[in-house]
């Protein structure tokens, strides 16, 4: 177990920059998720500090000691890949035994450490079977069991849930989390679906275009997005957003959208950005409810999805599509005009150019900590 | 596996030219393994039917004019040395220019050199090569011989090998290094454990290759490393053609052809047609 620094950490491939400058300080234990779209730069962040690519600038520490000029061999760590990498020619056992023997451990040890770790993943009866025998839950716990033989000084995992159906997906997300609690491993798993991000990690690291948006507990991100890629990011479905300007009338503010119509914003919030300011308003699925006419604002339901206990309301209003999540089940239909107004406490600004959020710091909600 | 009529008559057609081909491949066969068994005679009249004799086998193997046994050996020797050599220097030659960091120049130029050279015949090199070898006291050497026929068969034997090495998922290799495999390590414990099959089909291609070379044996090759294809040209060369012994000669060397093949099969198929990991 060790601490993981990455200062100004930067790949390129010849002109092309996929990652420009990230700094980072991974605590000893923690477990960390590197979470962004497709292609933002995730696993060659995740590769150069397992030391499968080369760094082209800044430095990379593990434990305090710099790793860029180390060979993946001696940089102590290990990894679990999305194919999962087992060796298609090796038993079970021997795929797990495999970094110890190469390491020269002597075959006592080797076995009470592939017997425990066989135990913890409940692995036992399979130890004699060819990879290509096995489910793919069974490989995906095999090359966990890979990984805790050898009690690296870092996990590196990347996306090594995605080759699983959505059921088996939930449970390993669930194992991979209490083997950590076991084992208080310092863990840096990379995925691109935010809910894995936001029910695994300790600390997210929300990556786009080779650039860090934010990094901070799941919970943080979520309430506190700082820029309208997190808000959009995190949370399925996605913030609603409004574009507008901020009219202050008569000490009532409110945000002006289409052509001229008004969503009132609460009078008590701390810090509303000026008026005249062009912003975008952001407010959840889960803040947007229903109520009388003449207040809110009328939208049209365009579709409705319901999973049994949750009710999606997908609804327009001039123009702007937004989603209402009800737990009740309300009695209307597609067709219908509904009134919805966002939780006056709950609301996101961001500069419409900038994308930045605004009124950053006295932020409207805390959540119990 | 036909359901429409289109179909049907598809695999119809292509069961003819199937046929067609056999033929033509098994007809000469044929022709030869008949000869061996005929007299002078029979062959020389071209009748059709006649008694099979063992005659042309008698003379072949216990003649005291006959070298054939000692041929045969020679065959193999050059022939299971060179296939040796030739697999184990292209595994790791596909090893180091595809996996390895080699510049792409390299890589790319040396598998288009290797193409060009295989392109050439090689009656082009033979007398470069005698000229060499004699200096260097390579004429009629198992040596100069095996030589010859890794040269001549390695770019085969990179470009075979070069596509079963592609088919080891990367993630293999870097799997490997994070275990703390060294370059040689991860070769001999992760990659060639899944060539395998690969390996054996290239095997099978260049030793049937080295086995049924003339031009460079004809060349480079006096009576003590002389092989089976020469040995059996020989019989054409005297005052008459012992058609009969030239047959049987022929037919006795293709056994280790045959032999792979019986054997073989399994791996050169799989290996050939599906690569070697999956
Ligand atoms: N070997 C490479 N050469 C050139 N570009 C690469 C290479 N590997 C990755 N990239 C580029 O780097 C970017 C980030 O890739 P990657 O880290 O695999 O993304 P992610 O894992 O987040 O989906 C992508 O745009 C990809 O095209
Ligand atoms: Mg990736």
């Amino acid at each position: 177990m060790s601490s993981v620094t990455l200062s100004n950490i930067k790949k390129s491939y010849g002109d092309v920059s996929v990652i420009q400058g990230i700094d980072l300080a991974i605590n000893n234990g923690e477990f960390i998720v590197l979470v962004g779209p497709s292609g933002c730069g995730k696993s060659t962040l995740l590769r150069m500090i397992a030391g499968l690519e080369s760094i082209s600038g800044g430095t990379l520490s593990i434990g305090g000691d710099p790793m860029n000029d180390v060979h993946a061999r001696d940089r102590d760590i290990a990894m679990v890949f999305q194919s999962y990498a087992l060796y298609p020619h090796m038993s079970v056992r021997d795929n797990i035994a495999f970094a110890l023997k190469m390491r020269g451990v002597d075959p006592a040890r080797i076995e009470r450490e592939v017997a425990n770790a066989a135990e913890i993943l409940s692995l036992g009866h399979l130890l004699d079977r060819l990879p290509r025998e096995l489910s793919g839950g069974q490989r995906q716990r095999v090359a966990m069991g890979r990984a805790i033989v050898r009690h690296p000084k870092v996990f590196l995992f990347d996306e090594p849930l995605s080759n699983l159906d959505a059921k088996l997906r939930v449970q390993m997300r669930v194992e991979i989390r209490e083997l950590h609690q076991r084992l208080q491993a310092t863990s840096v798993f990379v995925t691109h679906d935010q809910v894995e991000a936001m029910t695994m990690a300790d600390r997210i690291v929300l990556l786009n275009d080779g650039v860090i948006q934010q990094f901070g507990t799941p919970l943080e991100l979520y309430d506190y997005p700082c820029n309208r890629f997190v808000a959009a990011f995190i949370g399925s479905p996605g913030m609603n957003f409004v574009d507008g300007t901020i009219e202050h009338e008569e000490g009532i503010a409110a945000l002006s959208y289409g052509d001229g119509r008004r969503i009132e914003l609460n009078p008590e919030m701390a810090r509303l950005p000026a008026a005249g300011q062009a912003v975008t308003l952001g407010f959840r699925p889960e803040h947007l409810q229903p109520c009388a006419k003449g207040q809110g604002f009328e939208t049209l339901i365009t579709s409705i999805e319901t999973t049994g206990f949750e009710n999606y309301l997908y609804c327009e209003a001039q123009g702007v599509r937004m989603c209402a999540l009800q737990f009740e089940r309300l009695d209307c239909r597609v067709g219908d005009s509904i009134h919805l107004r966002p939780a006056a406490d709950k609301l996101h600004f961001f500069d419409q150019v900038t994308g930045l959020r605004l009124e950053s710091e006295a932020p409207l909600m805390r959540t119990a900590s | 596996m036909s359901h429409t009529r289109s179909n049907h008559g598809f695999y119809r057609v292509t069961q003819l030219f199937v046929w067609c081909y056999a033929l033509i491949i098994l007809f000469p066969f044929l022709w030869i393994a008949m000869a061996a068994f005929k007299r002078q005679i029979d062959i020389l009249t071209s009748s059709f039917f006649f008694t099979p004799v063992l005659s042309n086998f008698e003379e072949l193997i216990f003649s005291k004019q006959s070298s054939f046994f000692h041929d045969l050996l020679n065959s193999g020797i050059i022939a299971i040395s060179s296939t040796a050599i030739v697999v184990l220097i292209s595994a790791m030659a596909s090893f180091t220019l595809l996996r390895m960091y080699v510049p792409r120049w390299l890589s790319v130029g040396l598998f288009a050199w290797a193409m060009l050279f295989h392109m050439l015949p090689p009656i082009t090199f033979v007398s470069a090569w005698f000229t060499i070898f004699s200096e260097l006291n390579l004429i009629n050497t198992y040596s100069g011989m095996i030589l010859a026929h890794v040269t001549i068969n390695l770019p085969m034997g990179l470009w075979l090998m070069s596509n079963f090495l592609k088919e080891v998922p990367r993630d293999l290799y870097e799997a490997a290094a994070i275990d703390g495999c060294s370059n040689a390590a991860t070769f001999f414990r992760i990659v060639l454990p899944l060539i395998r099959t690969g390996m054996i089909a290239t095997a099978a291609l260049i030793f049937i290759f080295s086995w049924s070379d003339f031009t460079i044996a004809l060349n480079l090759t006096a009576k003590a490393t002389q092989t089976v294809p020469v040995s059996i040209a020989t019989f054409a060369q005297e005052f008459e053609i012992k058609y009969g012994q030239m047959a049987a000669g022929s037919l006795l060397s293709t056994l280790p052809a045959l032999l792979l093949i019986v054997f073989g099969q399994r791996y050169i198929v799989k290996g050939l047609l599906s690569g070697s990991v999956k």
